[in-house]
C-alpha cells in the first residue's frame, strides 16, 4: 500500500510550508528513514526523513506553498502503481499570498492555533469533531456557540436531538422576571414584554415607570439573551416556541402582549399560537415584516465588545443621541458583559438576519390575527424602515412618530405608554 | 475492630504518625535542624524528644547536605531515617544525596541494596517568609526516577501518606504545605496507610475536573462549592502523588467530565500542569476533551515578600472561580 508523505508541523505557528528541495527524483528508490524533502518556513528550514522504503511519486513540486497536513508525495510499495486518484485535499487550491483557499477541516489534522482562523477553518473541540464524525455530520455546518465561534458538543448534541450536557443550557425555559407585581387577578390579565435584538427583560425598565396600570407586567429574556441560554433557539419561531413554553411555566396562560423589533416577531407569533390566550398586541417598530434591516447594525452591535463601540451602535438606534445618557450606556455594556456573549449574538444574527436580510415573515401571520393589534413606529428608524408599516393591513392601527428613531417606548415614553394604556382598555 | 476518629491538626497528624512508627519499628528515628527540643520550625515534632530521646530525634548541625548524606547512609545500613529540611528550599543544597545517592543506588548497584529513606519538606508561600523560604519546588524532585514524590492536602492523608512511606523500601520526599500545618481534619487513631501512588477524589462533579496539589485542593474545594451556587458542578480530584502520577484516575474523570483544570502553587510552566495536560493530550481522553484545558499555577516570579504580591503570585480562590467559569462556560 502506498504511503502518504505529508507536509509536517515543523513550528508552533506554521500554517503552510514550501517545498524547497526533493532529495530524490521522482521514481526513485528511498529507504525508510533517509531525507526525502526540505520544507521551508518563514522562520525555518527542515529536512523530513522519508516514512516507508519504496519508490517516490513527487505531488508537490520545489517551490510550491501547501497548508500543513497536505500531501506533497507518495512512496510506492515494489510493484505499486501511481496514486492517481487524489484526494481532493492532496492539492488544496493556494492563493498567490500562500494563503489556502480551502481545507476540508473536519479531516484537518491539526487542532486550530489560537489566531484568528483562516477562512474554511473550524474551530471544533475534540468531543465535538467526534460526536459530529459519529453521528455524519460536517462540521461546516454546524453553528458554534463557544468562545471564537468554536463548535462545542452542545452545540453538535443540538443537530442530533440529544439535550445538550451544558448545564447551562438544559434548560428550556427563559429567564424571566415580574417588572410590576400587579394588583392581583383582579386587576386583569398580565402586560407581557418581549424585547428586542441585543437587549433583555431590563430593557423594559424605563419604559415600564411611564405605565400607570394596576396590571401586572412581565418580561422575558429571549434565547441567548441576559440570562436565557441559547440552548437550540435559532429561528423566531424557536424563539416564539420557547416563550410560550416558558409562560405556561410560570402558569400564565394568557395576556396582552407587546414585541419590540424582533420581540414584535416573536410576539406575533406568541400570539397566534393557541396555547397562550393572547387579549391583545402591541407592536413597537417591529421586525419580520419585510426583508430589509440595518445589517451593518445587526452585525455592528452583535459583535460590538467595548464600551465604546457598543455606545456606537446605540445612538443609531434613536433620532436624538442625547438620550444616550451615559448611564443607560453604562448599563447596556454592563448587561452585556454579564450575559449574552458577543459570540452568541453573532449566532443569532447569522441565523435570524442571514445574507443581512430578515428571514422571517410574520405580516401574512398578522392579518390572519383576529385579537386588537396596535403598531408604533418612528419615522427616522435607522433599523427598521418604517415602511414596513404599510404592510400590516388594514386591521391593525399604525402610530408614527416624526422625529423618533427605533426605540419609540423610550423617545416617547409617555406617548407609547399612553396608547399602550389605551390599547389595552380597548381591547376589555 | 471499629477505628476512633479524632480531629487532629495536619501538623498534629503528623507528629501522631512519626510516634507511632517509631514505637513500632525501633528502626525508625528522626533527623533535622531544630527538631529536637526546640520542636522543629513548624513544632512537628513538638515534644517527641522527651518521649523518645536525643538518639531517636536527633538535631542535625546547619548543613543540609551532610545531614541528607547521613540519612542516606543510615538507610543504607539498615535503619529507617525520616529527615526534616525546615524548608524545602534548603533542599536544593542536598541535592547531591537526594538526586545523585537515595534515587540511583538501588538502580546502580543492581537491586542489591534499597534506600528505605523518608524526607519531609515543608513548602509553600503565603507565610511572609519571601523568596528563599517560600518554594515550591516539588516538580523537580518529581523529575527524577528513583524518588517517590507525595504531596497530602489534609490531616487524614498527611498521617497515613507518612506512615506509607516509612513503610516503602525507597525514598519517599513528603511536601509539606506551611498553610496547612494549622488545618483540622478527622484522622483515626493507630496506624493505617494511604497508598503512595493514588489520586483522590475529594469532590464528585460532572461538569468539568480541578486536578489540584496541597493546599490548592482545599482552594479548590472552595472554589468548586462556590461555583455550584452558579449550577457549575466541578469535579475536584486531590492529586496526592506527584510520581508517580495516577493518570488513569484523571483520564477518567476527564473523560466524564469532559474538562480539565490543573491547579497547583509551583510556577505554571514546565510543572505539575504541563505534565497533567499533556498526559490527558495523550491519553483516550483526548477526543473527549470539550474545551482547551487551563492551568493555574504560580507567576513566573520568585516569591514577594509584600504580603499583597505574595497573594498575587499564587492562585487564590477567586481565581480558581474565575477559572471554573471559563472552563464550563467559555467565558
Amino acid at each position: 500500500m502506498a504511503t502518504d508523505v505529508i507536509l509536517p508541523r515543523v513550528d508552533m505557528d506554521m500554517t503552510t510550508g514550501r517545498v524547497s528541495h526533493w532529495f530524490v527524483k521522482a521514481g526513485e528508490r528511498i529507504e525508510k528513514g533517509a531525507p526525502l524533502f526540505e520544507i521551508e518556513t518563514d522562520k525555518a528550514a527542515m529536512e523530513i526523513d522519508a516514512p516507508a522504503s519504496g519508490r517516490v511519486q513527487i505531488i508537490v513540486t520545489v517551490g510550491t506553498q501547501v497548508p500543513v497536513g497536505s500531501t506533497v508525495g507518495w512512496i510506492l510499495a515494489d510493484g505499486e502503481g501511481e496514486v492517481t486518484a487524489i484526494a481532493s485535499d492532496a492539492l488544496p487550491d493556494v492563493a498567490e499570498d500562500g494563503v489556502p483557499g480551502s481545507v476540508d477541516a473536519v479531516e484537518a489534522p491539526l487542532p486550530a492555533s489560537d489566531a484568528a482562523p483562516e477562512s474554511g477553518q473550524i474551530r471544533a473541540t475534540p468531543l465535538s469533531r467526534r460526536l459530529a464524525a459519529t453521528h455524519g455530520l460536517d462540521l461546516a455546518d454546524i453553528p458554534g456557540t463557544g468562545p471564537n465561534g468554536r463548535v462545542q458538543a452542545a452545540d453538535v448534541e443540538v443537530l442530533i436531538g440529544k439535550s445538550t450536557a451544558n448545564p447551562m443550557d438544559s434548560d428550556n425555559i427563559l429567564n424571566s422576571a415580574w417588572l410590576r407585581q400587579g394588583a392581583g387577578a383582579s386587576a386583569g390579565d398580565p402586560i407581557i414584554l418581549i424585547h428586542g435584538f441585543g437587549s433583555d427583560l431590563g430593557g423594559w425598565r424605563p419604559f415600564v415607570q411611564g405605565v400607570t396600570t394596576d396590571r401586572a407586567i412581565y418580561a422575558v429574556d429571549l434565547p441567548g439573551h441576559g440570562g436565557s441560554s441559547l440552548g437550540a433557539s435559532r429561528t423566531v419561531s424557536d424563539m416564539a416556541n420557547r416563550v410560550v413554553e416558558s409562560l405556561l411555566g410560570a402558569g400564565i396562560k394568557g395576556g396582552h402582549l407587546v414585541g419590540h423589533s424582533l420581540g414584535g416577531a416573536v410576539a406575533t407569533m406568541v400570539a397566534a399560537d393557541s396555547r397562550i390566550a393572547a387579549r391583545s398586541l402591541m407592536l413597537i417598530a417591529p421586525g419580520g415584516l419585510g426583508p430589509d434591516i440595518n445589517a451593518g447594525f445587526v452585525n455592528g452591535f452583535a459583535a460590538a465588545e467595548h464600551e465604546d463601540s457598543i455606545a456606537a451602535w446605540m445612538l443609531e438606534l434613536v433620532f436624538d443621541g442625547a438620550i444616550m445618557t451615559p448611564a443607560l450606556i453604562k448599563a447596556t455594556v454592563k448587561a452585556r458583559a454579564a450575559a449574552a456573549s458577543h459570540e452568541t449574538l453573532s449566532v443569532l444574527a447569522r441565523s435570524l438576519f442571514p445574507d443581512g436580510t430578515q428571514a422571517t415573515n410574520v405580516s401574512d401571520l398578522l392579518r390572519k390575527l383576529t385579537l386588537p393589534t396596535r403598531a408604533v413606529f418612528g419615522r427616522l428608524d435607522r433599523i427598521v424602515p418604517v415602511a414596513h408599516a404599510s404592510r400590516l393591513g388594514g386591521m391593525v392601527a399604525v402610530h408614527v412618530f416624526d422625529d423618533v428613531g427605533h426605540l419609540p417606548h423610550y423617545e416617547k415614553r409617555d406617548e407609547v405608554a399612553t396608547l399602550l394604556l389605551q390599547h389595552i382598555r380597548s381591547a376589555g | 475492630m471499629d477505628q476512633i476518629v479524632r480531629e487532629l491538626s495536619f501538623a498534629q497528624a503528623i507528629q501522631e504518625a512519626l510516634s507511632i512508627a517509631m514505637e513500632r519499628d525501633p528502626r525508625v528515628f528522626l533527623m533535622g535542624e531544630d527538631i529536637g527540643v526546640y520542636g522543629g520550625a513548624f513544632q512537628v515534632t513538638g515534644d517527641l524528644v522527651h518521649r523518645f530521646g536525643e538518639d531517636r530525634v536527633m538535631d542535625t548541625p546547619i548543613s543540609e547536605l551532610g545531614g541528607a548524606g547521613v540519612a542516606v547512609g543510615a538507610a543504607l545500613g539498615g535503619m529507617l531515617p525520616v529527615y526534616e529540611f525546615q524548608f524545602s528550599d534548603f533542599a536544593t543544597l542536598a541535592m547531591e544525596q537526594i538526586v545523585n545517592q537515595a534515587a540511583k543506588l538501588r538502580y546502580m548497584l543492581g537491586g542489591s541494596v534499597s534506600v528505605p529513606l523518608v524526607m519531609r519538606l515543608p513548602c509553600g508561600s503565603g507565610t511572609g517568609a519571601a523568596a528563599q523560604h517560600s518554594q515550591s519546588l516539588e516538580a523537580w524532585f518529581a523529575h527524577v526516577p528513583g524518588l517517590k514524590v507525595v504531596q497530602p492536602s489534609s490531616p487524614h492523608d498527611a498521617k497515613g501518606l507518612l506512615l506509607a512511606a516509612i513503610a516503602d523500601p525507597d525514598p519517599v520526599i513528603i511536601f509539606e504545605h506551611k498553610l496547612l500545618y494549622k488545618t483540622r481534619g478527622a484522622v483515626p487513631e493507630g496506624h493505617y496507610t494511604v497508598p503512595l501512588d493514588k489520586a483522590e477524589t475529594k469532590r464528585v462533579g460532572k461538569d468539568g475536573t480541578i486536578v489540584a496539589t496541597a493546599i490548592m485542593v482545599v482552594k479548590a474545594l472552595e472554589a468548586a462549592a462556590e461555583l455550584a451556587k452558579e449550577g457549575i458542578d466541578l469535579e475536584v480530584i486531590d492529586l496526592r502523588s506527584l510520581r508517580p502520577i495516577d493518570v488513569p484516575a484523571i483520564v477518567a474523570s476527564v473523560t466524564k467530565t469532559h474538562r480539565l483544570m490543573c491547579v497547583y502553587e509551583g510556577v505554571k510552566s514546565l510543572g505539575i500542569g504541563a505534565e497533567i495536560s499533556a498526559a490527558i493530550a495523550e491519553s483516550d481522553a483526548f477526543d473527549f476533551l470539550d474545551a482547551p484545558i487551563i492551568r493555574l499555577g504560580g507567576a513566573e516570579v520568585p516569591i514577594p515578600y509584600n504580603p499583597e504580591l505574595e497573594k498575587a503570585a499564587v492562585p487564590q480562590v477567586a481565581d480558581i472561580v474565575a477559572a471554573g467559569r471559563r472552563l464550563v462556560r467559555g467565558r
